[in-house]
């Protein structure tokens, strides 16, 4: 057995018992050797490096129009060319990398955080299941871009009613996962177990059932991540989004797509930016997912 | 079963109910008075106010919130200011686009996803699974509507094979139905195909790490066999609840799509209500489209039931 392992693991591991480590390291050092989470880190950190970065590598000014650079093609000059007003795109493209990166933060987040709770506890509180799970019904009955588009008109036009919109958006379809993990989770024998030592309804769904429903989780917000950045361009280009003359990334193909055919430039690099940061995060969630799922942890 | 199926219908009317009231409070918190905005800037106060009364927004909320309700239960969804025209009609007049591309976009999505998420995981670490996988991530990562418009440029605009916008009713014309929705439905399907191959492929190496697909091999039942019987019967409750999600994903998706293609349907309706202010349509296409979904999670949930007996529901 432990042989067929060793096989499978790769490099062989050292006869000797290796000095105790944390937890943490173990987990640094599974997610390096993941190539998807070394590429996918790797995209998200340069992406980010180059948001905040922004002002020493352009002249600041996502806004300047120069008239004579009107639809100039990429150069030298204007790596990513100039659109209609003559602005550079290459500037604009890095100053919407901020507000894309943060509103796709921000909206997982919020999405997580509530949607673990609701499902976890529903699945939990038998009672409480079919009054929160006809809540999540009613806002799962509107699909999340309508209810970001609805939100968000009704909030005004800003990056905070955008990621209210789509964090409170994926909230119910967040609980749906973590429900269905959390209730097949609930009838296992370590879950009666802790019950029967007399561990109390708190302690059994943070540290019992949160640490199993954690990987469907985790590949869950690595979509609603990517997902919010997509929405987020997707609202913009539908002009509900920040607004105009914010360089958010689905504006900037908006304004191009009059042009999109003659001036193709200034739309395919903000739509090749979009394309990046999800596809980084993506794998960033995919080597996530396969470090911390317990499942596959025995396979590696 | 027919007990579980009553039961799912008469909760869903306390969801429908939620689904009005959420409705109606969202759109009263949209900003901007509609009476001014539908009387327009040349407006006496007089007529401002004419309007104000007709449309009822001088009543109390709670009032106009009863009278909402106890209309649309007779069937009554307002008329749509900018289109003069009853909203019940109007959304009906547009349903048959939207659902056709969402059909025809869930059609291309179920198949190839599920496929493509099996062979990955049969062929788990080889060069066929990081191809699918590959092409997978980058359905989810890439923007349909600028997909949509490069592939508008390549296709319609280059090459001339397809429209590139506009809708054919079916009824009118099969082929030239399908023709219109073959890009627009392909272009939406993108991102639900990477997304549905990722989950059944994540979902099934799950179940093939279990003993019992070991015991199946050692047994000699038939590679086939194991991967359909015995792994895949078993990741379908998940790929069900995903299904559901993907439903969902599509008719929302469908109003960026509907925009670029220039599709007569519900969601470039909605827009252009949100747009206008026109509160009745946008009010009634949100309640219906919720309407719908109630009834696709109730399907869901029975699926799930029938496909999964573990799941108790009590």
């Amino acid at each position: 057995m432990t042989d067929a392992s060793a096989l499978v693991a790769g490099p062989p591991q050292t006869a000797e018992i290796p000095p105790p480590v944390s937890r943490w390291r173990v987990l640094a050092r599974r997610l390096w050797r993941h190539r998807s989470f070394r590429i996918g880190g790797g995209i998200v950190l340069v992406i980010v490096l180059l948001a905040l970065a922004a002002p020493l590598l352009t002249d600041g000014s996502p806004n300047q129009m120069a008239l004579r650079n009107r639809f100039a093609p990429p150069s030298a000059e204007h790596w990513f060319g100039a659109d209609n007003f003559g602005r550079d795109i290459f500037t604009r493209v890095l100053y919407g990398a901020r507000i894309s990166l943060w509103i796709g933060f921000a909206s997982a987040l919020i999405a997580a955080v509530g949607g673990a709770l609701v499902g976890m506890v529903s699945a939990w509180f038998r009672r409480l299941d079919a009054l929160m799970m006809r809540i999540m019904d009613a806002l799962l009955a509107f699909p999340a871009i309508l209810l970001a588009i609805g939100i968000n008109a009704a909030l005004g036009p800003q990056v905070s009613s955008v990621i209210i919109a789509l964090g409170s958006a994926y909230i119910p379809r967040m609980a749906r996962i973590v429900r269905a993990s959390a209730l097949v989770i609930r009838e296992l024998d370590y879950v009666d177990a802790a019950r029967v030592s007399g561990a109390g309804s708190g302690r059994i769904i943070f540290r019992h059932i949160l640490p199993n429903v954690m990987a469907p989780l985790l590949v869950s917000v690595t979509f609603v991540f990517a997902y919010a950045i997509l929405a987020e361009a997707a609202l913009s280009f539908l002009g509900i989004g920040p607004p105009p003359p914010h360089p958010s990334w689905g504006n900037i193909i908006a304004e191009g797509r009059d042009y999109s055919v003659e001036a193709w430039w200034i739309m395919l690099f903000p739509g090749l930016a979009i394309s990046l940061a999800a596809l980084g995060t993506n794998l960033l969630g995919d080597g996530l997912r396969d470090v911390l799922d317990p499942k596959l942890k025995i396979e590696q | 079963m027919p007990r579980l199926i009553a039961l799912r219908i008469l909760q869903a009317i306390p969801v429908m109910l939620v689904v009005a009231i959420l409705t109606f409070m969202l759109m009263h918190l949209l900003p901007g008075d509609p009476a001014t905005i539908i009387a327009g800037d040349a407006a006496t106060p007089e007529a401002v106010d004419q309007i104000r009364r007709d449309l009822g927004l001088d009543r109390p909320m709670i009032t106009q919130l009863w009278l909402w309700l106890t209309n649309f239960i007779q069937g009554d969804f307002g008329r749509s200011i900018m289109l003069n025209q009853p909203v019940a009609e109007a959304v009906l007049e547009r349903l048959p686009v939207t659902f056709s591309l969402a059909f025809v976009a869930f059609c291309i999505t179920i198949p190839i996803g599920i496929v493509l998420g099996v062979i990955a995981a049969v062929w788990r670490d080889t060069w066929i699974d990081s191809g699918v996988m590959v092409l997978a991530l980058v359905g989810v990562s890439v923007p349909n509507f600028w997909i949509a418009i490069l592939s508008v440029i390549l296709f319609s605009v280059t090459l001339g094979w397809l429209p590139s916008a506009g809708y054919v009713p079916l009824s009118q014309d099969a082929g030239r139905w399908f023709l219109s929705l073959v890009q627009p439905a392909t272009v939406l399907a993108l991102f639900q195909i990477g997304y549905l191959a990722r989950m059944t492929r994540s979902a099934m190496l799950e179940v093939l790490d279990q003993d019992y697909i070991r015991t199946a091999r050692a047994k000699g039942v038939s590679p086939g066999t194991t991967i359909l019987k015995h792994a895949f019967r078993n990741t379908l409750m998940q790929v069900v609840t995903v299904s559901g999600y993907i439903l969902s994903l599509l008719i929302g998706g469908s109003v960026v799509i509907e925009q670029i293609f220039a599709m007569p349907g519900i969601g470039r309706l909605l827009v252009q209500a949100i747009m206008a202010r026109d509160y009745p349509v946008v009010q009634g296409t949100m309640l219906l489209l919720g309407f719908a979904f109630v009834f696709i999670n109730i399907v869901i949930d029975l699926i799930y039931a029938w496909v999964d007996p573990r799941v108790r529901y009590d």
